[in-house]
């Protein structure tokens, strides 16, 4: 829960989700992110600690540059908490219609019950 | 243009003992039997969840207290095959105009009693721009905190 809480608070500045978004598109350098952004290269270095610090975001040496790239375990586990919602609300939606149709069974309109997976 | 392009879409599926009209009349006119009653963001429980039914209609939830907390609107009513509502609730468990991720739900029927419900949560990325405030829902026990225990403990990953 902890690393959630830090990954969302890491996205709450419009710049890292910038940064973020461009890293979508594959891996980039610092100066490669310094070029389309309007901030300084120190500046995108310090909002790449951030998310790497979160979990976000990785890098990796590739020669003389260091690359950054997204994260997906990190982008999984923001995610994982909505999908838990869905998970648990449709099982519960699943259930309740089961309870009805035991109703209609009990009224002789079925005689054999699947619930499905 | 989307913030984290790399965050899908939530996909979740269930087999349901109904035909397809019954499942989606449940789904929207009985939404209040199943919802789970701890999950909304009103100052008192939930007397009732409303989504009325017409493109354009709302998707809300009355509190026993009187007040009302919207969640979205319907956009497309077409029972009892397709469902899309608007969840515009954001980081900050608030309801938010400018914030708008999809709930699709499809209803397969594939015997007379017996229907596959597709459930899709996309266009996450808007969650994004909201996120600095969801620090504050994860740490209130009983918000999604209390939803997602409650589930691990139950019904499994």
């Amino acid at each position: 829960m902890t690393n959630v809480t830090a990954m969302l608070t890491a996205l709450g500045d419009p710049t890292r989700q910038t940064i973020l978004d461009r890293l979508s598109d594959g891996p980039l350098a610092v100066g490669q992110l310094a070029e389309v952004l309007p901030i300084s290269r120190p500046a995108v270095s310090q909002h790449l600690k951030v998310l790497k610090d979160v979990g976000l975001v990785t890098d990796r040496q590739q020669g003389t540059r260091r690359l950054y790239q997204v994260d997906p375990d990190g982008l999984a586990a923001l995610r994982a908490h909505l999908d838990g919602f869905w998970a648990r609300s449709m099982a519960a939606f699943q259930q309740r219609v089961s309870e009805t149709s035991l109703a209609h069974e009990e009224r002789g309109e079925r005689d054999e019950r699947d619930p499905g997976r | 243009m989307s913030v984290i392009r790399a965050v899908e879409s939530i996909h979740r599926e269930v087999m349901v003992e109904a035909g397809a009209a019954r499942a989606f009349e449940l789904f929207t006119a009985g939404m209040t039997s199943w919802w789970p009653a701890a999950h909304h963001i009103g100052s008192a429980p939930i007397a009732e969840i409303v989504i009325e039914p017409r493109a354009g209609g709302r998707w809300f939830t009355r509190h026993q207290d009187g007040t009302e907390t919207s969640t979205g609107f319907v956009t497309v009513w077409q029972p009892p095959g397709r469902l899309v509502l608007t969840w515009q609730i954001g980081a900050d468990w608030k309801y938010h105009d400018e914030l708008v991720t999809s709930v699709e739900v499809r209803f397969v029927q594939e015997a007379p009693e017996r229907t596959r419900v597709l459930l899709e949560h996309r266009g996450l990325e808007a969650f994004g721009a909201d996120a600095a405030a969801m620090r504050t829902t994860f740490d209130e026990p009983g918000a999604w905190t209390g939803t997602l225990a409650a589930y691990a403990a139950g019904v499994g990953a």
